[in-house]
């Protein structure tokens, strides 16, 4: 981080879910569902955000956007604080946080015409009068690559990579520094995931915005992201640049996500390091270093300290005590 | 692994000409159209292709389960050890399935009865089809568990579907499928639902039990990169045909179809610190085509930056060249390539 | 084919194709659609079918079978058993829907209630399980008798058992919609709550809702039928199927017709309205995707 302000910086972020609670009985467990996350992305960049089931990814992204309340640390978009923000301020913090789902079925509203789900941003905000809404909702349309003639079909008569163009105009429409992409390709045909990862990279190069990438795919955060964090059970493992994460990873668990990749290039048959046991629940997590039940280089200390994020290199952070072995 | 090897042991599965259609009161769905591949005993086959192509109707065919009264196989073979399966009725059928065939599905928890623990839902299917009594079975269920590298599996045999992950849970329907030793296994999308780190998990058990067991295997799936990384021969299909066949190696080397050459060159790869695949991807313009009435034409031509007159008033045969064939007019390098 | 009579090219032939096709894909809807269609018709135009004055008593022409000035035959009054069921389809339908659109517009603002606040939740459905706990004829008998029976009186006092069901289902669908990625995705683009509830969430209640009103409307035909039958809510003066019925309690060995008739017309109608509710509830059925 430069002396200049980065556009996102998140501080100690923790979401805690209390489960099994009622009106009279106090909740019993809880799910540590992330656990003092802390990262940045600076202005125009993507950072990528990968992790398995489990791992807090979607709290993340949930958080970020203040779909859901974080219950601890400090989330400043632009130096304000979005995380404790309430009515005017975080309607006024909204704009610049917008974000597109996965679920490219499910996050159109099948009774609304493609114009209008567009142009609600923008009603919402009172941009404009409604014949400028119109024209800026058709060079959105267009710009995704759809014709004038679908912008009064409804949802459903689109296919899932339309669908998911039409999520990238709704997220566009504020002029938002930060787009927050949950999977945004995962449920789309792999003839179709090109075009639209294409658009993405296009749109960033056009409009200087800023992405979380949030995906499972290493292969597709590989490519896009200019930086990568690892997430594993509510905490960030690994965080660097591309080429630090995919190419010199210092922590176990990346060096194992990244063995276990699947390559469509039968040359490269690898012999992914197998790790031990199942994914421990974020209900009762492991004490110290979260990751060391599963570990292969794990030994007493780790049981007992948890790891904080240590530099490997410039800008290359790894949280494990026997980092880069 | 190459294939045709004149000598070679004849195929255990022959899926000859299959033509599956659904009728709705829209028209005809022609789901699996003239489809035709073979699978020998101890060789894992990939069927790949992306939505509405037609792989999973193809195993709910072999397998007899094509929902009815919408669906029917219209046309067509299926051959398991030169048996036809096709005309055999529900009871014939039954004695096949976890016997002779079995079959494992995407999403293990819709597919295991939460009830039941996984100990008897393993023995459930011995004592159907081998006849021997519970004790014996439940001995077996075990031995099964250990197969399927689930440790501690005397203990895990009394648990419940939902005591275990998401990768234990296909584990253990790979134990149910296998337990009365069947010779063909299909595995539909097995892991797409599951996490990076249990899909090498469970590929490579799948690789295990093949090379042990001699069992064949039918790997269907939408991802190229489990194809490559665990078939011996890949089937890529679209839109309700079969539009090439090769060896694994082959197909990645010399991908011949330009829907798979697209495919290849539209999936983002690692780049182990090379510069090679950076920059725009590859794209397939388009979507997939809905399969209701199809026209008589090649079902890629509309997405395909090589279709000419031809393309699009006659469907392409499948030629053959060794061990590799393809469904096109202008496959490889667009050169027409005429051969008999 | 029905269209063999129709010339194949003929534009009659076109329009009418689609429509055929529908039929069959929901006959049930279509036949209750029509016979709801004519109790409907003909209570509207009770004045024009009757015979008779339903009041009008004619002391000589008492249980008469069915003939052609009676149509129905007449009861032990000596009144038209026809005229008396035309006339007490009005009643009964203006109870049906009346009950049905109180309580479905009732259930629904409490639903929305407990749907969005987890505090109200929590008070309002045990409310609501304590009033499904009394069996709702009951209810309804207790209901009228505190107070001046009238259409009115009756109508509330059927609506209020009917309300915990609209009440779980609106709550129900609120929940779920509350979930959905396009509701996020509202909420992230700076769309306010009145907003949110009218475009993104109310629609979603709206094809559950019509289906469970036919229901209600269906349900409430009857329970008005067993209050007058027991000589209990609408005053004895006003006829009603269940009244008429009543009437010809005494006398069904040697007269049958006088329960026969009504009870047929009150089967037939509140067949009919469960029909339509099947055929809605098939078609409103999100068809999510065609598995092919």
């Amino acid at each position: 981080m430069t002396a200049s302000q980065a556009l996102v910086e998140v501080h100690n972020l923790q979401k805690y879910f209390p489960l099994g609670g009622g009106l009279f009985r106090k909740s019993r467990d809880t799910v540590h569902a992330v656990d003092d996350v802390s990262f940045s992305i600076d202005a125009g960049e993507t950072l990528g955000l990968v992790g398995e089931s489990g791992c807090g990814k979607s709290t993340v992204s949930r958080a970020l956007s203040r779909l859901i309340r974080p219950t601890g640390g400090r989330v400043l978009v632009e130096g304000e604080d979005i995380a404790d923000a309430a009515g005017g301020t975080l309607r006024a913090l909204r704009r610049k946080v917008q974000i597109v789902f996965q679920d490219p079925y499910a996050s159109l509203n099948p009774r609304m015409r493609v114009r209008d789900i567009v142009a609600e941003p923008l009603k919402n905000y009172g941009i404009g009068n409604a014949a400028e809404r119109a024209e800026r909702v058709e060079r959105l349309l267009s710009r995704v690559g759809l014709r004038r003639d679908q912008l009064d079909k409804y949802p459903h008569e689109f296919s899932g990579g339309q669908r998911q163009r039409i999520g990238i105009a709704r997220a566009l429409a504020l002029e938002p520094k930060l787009i927050i992409l949950d999977e945004p390709v995962s449920a789309l045909d792999v003839s179709v995931q090109a075009q639209v990862i294409n658009l993405l990279v296009d749109l960033q190069e056009e409009t200087g915005v800023a992405f979380l990438f949030v995906a499972h795919d290493l292969a597709v955060v590989e490519h896009i992201s200019r930086r990568v964090a690892v997430m594993y059970l509510g905490r960030i493992v690994e965080i660097g640049s591309r080429q630090d994460v995919f190419e010199t990873p210092s922590h176990p668990y990346t060096r194992a996500l990244l063995s276990s990749i699947l390559e469509p290039d039968p040359r490269r048959r690898g012999t992914p390091t197998i790790l031990s046991g199942d994914i421990p629940s974020p209900i009762k997590p492991p004490s110290g270093c979260h990751f060391h039940t599963r570990c292969p280089v794990a030994r007493s200390r780790c049981a007992t300290e948890a790891p904080v994020l240590s530099e490997q290199g410039p800008g290359h952070l790894a949280a494990c005590h026997f980092a880069g072995v | 692994m190459a294939m045709a090897v004149a000598g070679a042991a004849p195929p255990l599965l022959e899926v000859a000409n299959l033509c599956t259609y659904f009728h709705n009161l829209d028209g005809t769905v022609r789901a699996v159209d003239d489809v035709s591949y073979s699978v020998r005993a101890g060789e894992m086959l990939g069927v790949v292709g992306e939505s509405g192509c037609g792989k999973s109707i193809t195993a709910l065919s072999i397998m007899g389960l094509v929902p009815r009264p919408a669906g029917r196989i219209v046309s067509g073979e299926i051959r398991l050890m030169g048996r036809d399966l096709v005309p055999l009725g529900e009871a014939e059928m039954r004695r096949i399935r976890g016997n002779d065939i079995s079959m494992i599905f995407q999403e293990p928890m819709t597919a295991l009865n939460p009830v039941l623990t996984i100990g008897y839902q393993i023995a459930e299917t011995l004592v159907l089809h081998r006849e021997i009594d519970r004790r014996s079975a439940r001995l077996r269920a075990i031995e099964m568990l250990e197969l399927v590298q689930i440790p501690d599996a005397a203990r895990r045999a009394g648990q419940y579907p939902h005591e275990l992950s998401g990768g234990m849970r296909q584990r253990v329907m790979i134990a149910i499928a296998l337990a009365c030793d069947p010779k063909l296994l299909i595995a539909d999308e097995p892991t797409t639902a599951l996490d990076v780190t249990v899909q090498a998990q469970i590929l490579g058990l799948l690789r295990d039990l093949r090379d042990r067991l001699g069992t064949a295997i039918v790997l269907i799936t939408h991802d190229l990169g489990v194809v490559a990384q665990s078939c011996d021969r890949v089937v890529v299909m679209y839109a309700g045909r079969k539009i090439e066949e090769a060896p694994v190696d082959e197909l990645f080397r010399r991908p011949l179809h330009p829907y798979t050459r697209g495919l290849l060159a539209s999936m983002p790869r690692i780049s182990h610190g090379s510069a090679a695949h950076r920059g725009r991807l590859a794209e397939i313009p388009g979507t997939v085509p809905h399969l209701l009435d199809p026209p008589a034409a090649c079902r890629f031509a509309p997405r395909c930056p090589r279709a000419q007159d031809v393309c699009r008033s006659s469907e392409p045969a499948l030629r053959h060249d060794g061990g590799h064939s393809v469904a096109c007019f202008f496959p490889g390098d667009g050169v027409q390539e005429i051969r008999q | 084919m029905t269209l063999a009579f129709v010339a194949p090219s003929s534009p009659l032939r076109r329009r009418l194709a689609p429509i055929l096709r529908w039929t069959r894909r929901y006959p049930a809807f279509v036949v209750g659609s029509l016979v709801f269609s004519a109790v409907v018709l003909a209570s509207i135009f009770a004045p024009l079918i009757a015979t008779h004055d339903p009041v009008a008593i004619y002391p000589t022409e008492r249980l008469r079978p069915p003939s052609d000035t009676w149509l129905f035959g007449s009861d032990p009054f000596g009144r038209d058993v026809y005229s008396r069921v035309i006339w007490g389809g009005r009643v009964s339908l203006a109870v049906g829907v009346g009950v049905a659109v109180l309580a479905t517009v009732l259930g629904l603002l409490i639903g929305l209630i407990a749907g969005f606040s987890r505090a109200a939740d929590a008070v309002l459905m045990r409310i609501m399980d304590g009033v499904m706990a009394i069996p709702g004829i009951l209810l309804a008998i207790a209901l009228v008798a505190v107070t001046r029976p009238s259409v009115g009186t009756v109508v509330v006092a059927i609506a209020i058992p009917e309300i915990p069901r609209v009440v779980r289902l609106v709550r129900s669908v609120v929940l779920s919609a509350r979930e959905l990625p396009y509701v996020d995705a509202a909420r992230s683009t700076g769309t306010r709550f009145p907003m949110l509830l009218a475009r993104h969430v109310l629609p979603n209640t709206i094809a559950p809702l019509v289906v469970q009103a036919s229901f209600v409307c269906a349900s409430a035909i009857l329970s008005e039928a067993y209050l007058s039958f027991l000589g209990l809510g609408i005053p004895p003066t006003i006829p009603t199927w269940g009244s008429v019925i009543s009437e010809g309690r005494n006398v069904v060995q040697m007269a049958f017709w006088v329960v026969l008739c009504p009870s047929v017309f009150l089967g037939a109608t509140v067949l009919s309205i469960n029909l339509i509710g099947d055929g809605l509830r098939d078609m409103l059925d999100p068809r999510l995707s065609r598995s092919i």
